[in-house]
């Protein structure tokens, strides 16, 4: 039966390799501490970076945390779309990579308020088949669009096709589909901050108190019922 | 972990949510489950009986769990709040979408996590597709190869237990409550739990098998014992080095390995004697190796 403890309680700041899944790490710290544990946003298991985990008492927190922007390093293959958006998917187009000026056009119409599909990824299916298999058939699909912010989007390479782009994003937001808009996927996800947390703060062994970690984000620990 | 029967019964709180049957809560199922408890809101597990299928069809379906025994399952992985929906026909007819306003929403669910073939609704018109586009977040957990109810329910009914424990998860088992039977085996230096299982519960194929009940060993026979002409079908358990009275206790009695077929025996003698090996047999089983879980 997993631990239900309430402590420690507090807040855990991790720098997720790429292989495990969310759920493995959250895994090995319950293990670790005996507590009641979860995460506040699951990072696919190819991706990187910050993940925050929720211990005891302060699970009871978790909507506070789970609602936060998000900033990512994403690398983006522009010369071929996958069925997921990311590495793990199978190619479903090959193209000549976007100019710079292109790409930059593009970029501009997905900064701001934007919908994005959501990706076919999640291997959602429509009407009993993948949405990507009816793509390739010629067969419109109309997905499923969720309403993102996308507060920057700024290039910090782009050769060989390949992207790296620096975006600061509302919560929810697929970068899978903002690599899949540009015409390519995500070869590599990580995640630099949550919110006012960074990935250079992340520590296996601290437990950050619940009172600071609420501070942090402009909350008292009013709210905390811990 | 609470269990409510209707909406009202729970708090609107942030909620991790999972909405299946679950029946015999197997490796699939685990995976979706373990990842409603790794997210830090309340895991919650919205489900049905009876079962959706016997409701649709007509037909009955045998379950892997009792329900009782399915909400221990849940429990065990960690889930806090059960959603034990009555299903109907009229449940069955609401739009995927009031599904998810009335009975997902109203109780505070934030993100639903689900396999990518998962299906709600009228129709089964609704997927996590449908509850992004209404506002949920979803998680699409992996479908585990191979692993499905049916699957397992097949291989119970050929008496493979150990390949059941693989998609299971945990070993084959029996659930019922100790009644009072022939009382032969204590005439023959065995004396039996004699166990009745809820009618709507699968039975393995009939057979002796290894297995255990809590921390004894017990050498189990499900069938009609033909030595002695039984026509009615019975499930009975030895369990070993155990002294002690179960009349009206619940046993959950698990299934190791398949040892024989049931047989008469030309004399009693014979068959006293077959049994001794297989208690002999059921002291040297293995519990079934779990698979490992995967990532």
């Amino acid at each position: 039966m997993p631990p239900r403890a309430l402590s420690p309680s507090g807040i855990v700041l991790l720098d997720k390799p790429a292989g495990p899944s969310s759920f493995a790490l959250v895994r090995d710290l319950r293990r670790k501490t005996g507590a009641r544990t979860g995460h506040t946003g699951t990072l696919d298991p190819f991706a990187t970076g910050l993940l925050l985990l929720l211990s005891g008492r302060a699970t009871k927190l978790a909507s506070c945390f789970v609602g936060l922007d998000k900033r990512y390093f994403t690398e983006v293959d522009l010369r071929a779309r996958t069925s997921t958006g990311d590495p793990e998917g199978e190619i479903v187009e090959e193209h000549e990579p976007r100019s710079p000026a292109a790409l930059e056009e593009a970029l501009a119409g997905l900064r701001g308020e934007v919908d994005l599909p959501i990706p076919a990824a999640s291997a959602v299916k429509i009407g009993g088949e993948r949405a990507y298999r009816l793509a390739r058939r010629g067969v419109t699909v109309e997905m499923p669009v969720r309403r993102s912010r996308v507060d920057s989007l700024d290039v910090i390479t782009y050769s060989d096709g390949i992207v790296t782009l620096d975006l600061r994003v509302s919560s929810g937001t697929y970068v899978r589909a903002i690599a899949d808009a540009l015409g390519g996927h995500c070869a590599s996800l990580r995640r630099t901050e949550v919110g006012p947390f960074r990935v250079e703060e992340a520590d296996p062994g601290r437990i950050i108190p619940p009172d600071e970690a609420l501070a942090r984000i402009g909350l008292t620990a009013e709210r905390d019922p811990a | 972990m609470n269990v409510a029967r209707s909406i009202d019964e729970l708090a609107r709180v942030p909620r991790a949510v999972a909405v299946g049957t679950f029946d015999g809560v197997h490796q699939g199922h685990r995976r979706v489950l373990e990842a409603v408890v790794a997210d830090a809101r309340k895991p919650t597990v919205v489900t049905f009986q009876p079962h959706p299928r016997a409701v649709l069809t007509g037909n009955q379906v045998e379950l892997l769990t009792s329900v009782e025994r399915r909400l221990e399952l849940l429990a065990e992985i960690g889930i806090e709040d059960v959603l034990l929906l009555e299903f109907t026909l009229e449940l069955a007819a609401i739009a995927a979408t009031d599904f998810a306003v009335e009975y997902l929403a109203s109780i505070g669910a934030e993100v639903v996590y689900a396999a990518s073939s998962f299906r709600f609704g009228r129709g089964a018109e609704g997927d996590l597709g449908l509850l992004d586009a209404l506002g949920f977040e979803t998680r699409a957990v992996p479908v585990v190869e191979g692993v499905s109810s049916t699957h397992v329910r097949q291989l119970l009914r050929a008496g493979e237990v150990e390949r059941a424990a693989a998609l299971l998860g945990r070993p084959a088992e029996i659930e019922g409550t100790v009644v009072a039977g022939d009382a032969r085996g204590g005439t023959l230096g065995f004396p039996t739990a004699n166990l009745a299982v809820p009618a709507d519960v699968l039975v393995p194929a009939f057979g002796i098998y290894a297995g255990a009940v809590g921390e004894h060993r017990a050498a189990i026979s499900v069938g009609v014992n033909p030595h002695y002409g039984g026509r009615e079908r019975r499930v009975e358990a030895f369990l070993l080095d155990f002294d002690g009275d179960l009349y009206g206790k619940r046993l959950i009695v698990e299934l190791w390995r398949f040892l024989r077929a049931e047989q008469a025996f030309a004399s009693e003698p014979e068959l006293v004697a077959q049994i001794a090996r297989d208690v002999e047999e059921t002291r040297a089983a293995e519990r079934p190796g779990v698979a490992v879980r995967q990532r």
